[in-house]
C-alpha cells in the first residue's frame, strides 16, 4: 500500500512543482542568451542592461523558490488531504496512518530531491565549467575524505527536510484537535516546537563546545584545516543528521499516533 | 450478526454534546434511514463510525471490528462534502478506488458514468457541484461493500435528478448488504426505507420498522417527522 499510496502523493506534488521546474530550466537558457546579445551594438543600452539586470533578479528568485516551493507544496497537501475536505476520502481508505503519513514524506522528500537535481541542472545551464569540483575547491582534500563529507552533507540537508515537514504536520495534527481556529493554533504550536528546538539545540551546542574545550584546542576551533577537525567536523554533520532524523521520527510517530487516536475532522 | 453496534457513544466538541449514550443496533440487508434535524449529531454519528472521529465514550463495532483498516475494506462511505482531489479526471479518480478497494466494479462505475452522461476525460475541478456528488455517489455505489453509509447523498442535486439517484442506490447494492442514509429529503427516500432512526439533540427518540410506523400512526414518515421536530 506505501507503493501505491507514494504514487499518488508524488503525483499531486508533482502537478504543483512542475510549472516550477520549467521556470528553472528556461531561465538560465535567457541569461545565457543575453550574455550572448549584450556586445552586440544593438544591444548596448542602459534600457537592455536594465532588463537583463531584472532578469537575473527573477532567476535568482527561481532559485529560491525550488527550494522553499518543495516544503510549502508538501504541507499545503497534507492540510488539503488529511485535515480538510479530501480527508474524508484519505481517511477512510483502508490504510493505516502510519503509510499515510509515511508516504506524504517520501513524496515530500522526492520532490525535494528533483527540485534540487533541477537546481543543479539550472546552475550547469547557467555555466558550463559548473562542477562540484569548483564548489567544493575550497575544502581541503585529506585522505579522501571529501567525498564521504559531501555524502554527509545530503544526507543533513534531508534529514533537516524531513524534520522540517514532520514538524509542519505535527503542528496541524496539534491545530486541529481544537474546536475553532485550528489554522492559528497550528501555527502557535509550530512557534512552539520550534522555539523549544532552539532551545534544545542551543543545549547540545554547549555540550559540543564543552567536549571541543576538554580536547584542548588551542588555536580555537576552525572547522576542516587540522586531520583532527575533520573528523569532529564529520562527527558533528553525522550527529546533525541523526539528531533531524530522530526528531522527524519523534514528530512522525506523535502526529501518526494523534490521528489515530484523537482526529477532529470538522 | 449485527452489521452495526454502537453501545453507549458519547461525543462531546467542548461543553457541548454531540451524541448522548447513543445504542445503536443494525442487521444486514437493511436499508435505514437517519432522520434528524441540523445539529441533531446525525453526520457525528457517521464520522464516528467511519474512524474520523473517536468516540469520547462508548464502543462501536462494526461486522463484530473495531473502526479501522479491517472496517474500512467493507465501509463505502459518501460524504456530505466533495472529498475527490479537483485536480484529478474521473478516469484517473476511478483508478484510485480500483487501486484501493478490492471490492471496487470498475465496469459498474463506468456503466453508471455512462448512465449520468458524465466524461471520462472530464476534470473533478471542472464539474458542477451536482455532477461531482454523482461522480462521487457513482464511486461508492460500485463497491461490493457490507455497509454503505450515505451522508445526504441527493443535497446538492435537483429535484428531477434524486429519482434518478435513488433508483441507482437501489439497482446497485447487493440485497444482504445495509445502507444508511442521512437525508433532510425524506418525503424522496422514505418509500425505499426498511427502518427509522429519529436522532434530536444527540439523543435516539425513535428506532422503528418504516412500515409499522406508519400503519400505527396513519401517516407518512415525512409528517411524523415534522410533527416531531417541530419548532
Amino acid at each position: 500500500m506505501l507503493g501505491l499510496r507514494l504514487k499518488y502523493d508524488c503525483k499531486a506534488l508533482f502537478r504543483m512543482v512542475w510549472p516550477l521546474y520549467i521556470v528553472g530550466i528556461v531561465l538560465p537558457i535567457g541569461i545565457r542568451l543575453f550574455h550572448w546579445i549584450q556586445d552586440l551594438p544593438f544591444f548596448d543600452s542602459f534600457v537592455f542592461e536594465m532588463i537583463s539586470l531584472m532578469y537575473g533578479g527573477i532567476y535568482f528568485f527561481s532559485l529560491a523558490a525550488l527550494v522553499i516551493w518543495p516544503i510549502v507544496v508538501t504541507v499545503r497537501d497534507f492540510f488539503n488531504t488529511m485535515l480538510k475536505d479530501e480527508g474524508y476520502l484519505t481517511n477512510t481508505l483502508p490504510v493505516s496512518r502510519n503509510i499515510l503519513f509515511l508516504s506524504k514524506e517520501l513524496a515530500g522528500l522526492t520532490i525535494f530531491c528533483l527540485s534540487g537535481l533541477v537546481l543543479m541542472l539550472s546552475l550547469w545551464i547557467l555555466s558550463s565549467d559548473f562542477s562540484f569540483e569548483v564548489m567544493f575547491a575550497g575544502l581541503p582534500i585529506q585522505d579522501g575524505r571529501t567525498i564521504g563529507f559531501i555524502i554527509l552533507m545530503v544526507l543533513m540537508i534531508l534529514a533537516s527536510f524531513y524534520q522540517s515537514i514532520t514538524m509542519f504536520f505535527l503542528s496541524m495534527m496539534l491545530g486541529q484537535l481544537h474546536s475553532l481556529h485550528k489554522g492559528l493554533f497550528s501555527v502557535v504550536y509550530y512557534f512552539v516546537i520550534s522555539f523549544g528546538l532552539q532551545i534544545l539545540a542551543l543545549i547540545l551546542l554547549m555540550i559540543f563546545a564543552y567536549f571541543v574545550d576538554n580536547f584542548h584546542l588551542e588555536q580555537g576551533f576552525t572547522l576542516f584545516v587540522t586531520s583532527y577537525e575533520w573528523v569532529v567536523g564529520m562527527m558533528l554533520v553525522g550527529a546533525l543528521t541523526i539528531y533531524n532524523f530522530v526528531l522527524g521520527g519523534i514528530f512522525h510517530s506523535v502526529g501518526v499516533w494523534i490521528s489515530n487516536h484523537k482526529l477532529n475532522l470538522e | 450478526m449485527s452489521i452495526l453496534e454502537l453501545h453507549n457513544i458519547t461525543k462531546k466538541f467542548g461543553s457541548k454534546v454531540a451524541l448522548d449514550t447513543i445504542d445503536l443496533t443494525l442487521q444486514p440487508g437493511r436499508i435505514v434511514g437517519l432522520l434528524g434535524t441540523n445539529g441533531s449529531g446525525k453526520t457525528t454519528m457517521i464520522k464516528l463510525i467511519n474512524d474520523l472521529l473517536t468516540p469520547d465514550q462508548g464502543t462501536i463495532q462494526i461486522d463484530g471490528k473495531k473502526p479501522g483498516i479491517d472496517t474500512k475494506k467493507i465501509v463505502s462511505y459518501l460524504p456530505e462534502r466533495s472529498y475527490l482531489d479537483p485536480g484529478m479526471k474521473v478516469k484517473e479518480v476511478l483508478d484510485f478506488f480500483n487501486d484501493f478497494y478490492a471490492d471496487f466494479d470498475m465496469e459498474k462505475a463506468q456503466a453508471l458514468l455512462q448512465d449520468f452522461s458524465i466524461s471520462l476525460d472530464s476534470r473533478i475541478k471542472t464539474l458542477s457541484k451536482g455532477t461531482r456528488e454523482k461522480v462521487q455517489l457513482v464511486l461508492v455505489m460500485s463497491r461490493k461493500a457490507k455497509l454503505f453509509i450515505l451522508d445526504e447523498p441527493m443535497a446538492g442535486v435537483d429535484p428531477a435528478a434524486r429519482d434518478h439517484i435513488l433508483d441507482t442506490i437501489l439497482s446497485s447494492y447487493d440485497e444482504k448488504a445495509t445502507i444508511l442514509i442521512s437525508t433532510h429529503l425524506i418525503a424522496d427516500v422514505e418509500r425505499v426505507l426498511d427502518e427509522v432512526i429519529f436522532l434530536d439533540h444527540g439523543k435516539i427518540t425513535r428506532q422503528e420498522e418504516a412500515d409499522s410506523l406508519r400503519i400505527r400512526t396513519g401517516k407518512s414518515i415525512d409528517q411524523i417527522f415534522r410533527e416531531d421536530f417541530r419548532c
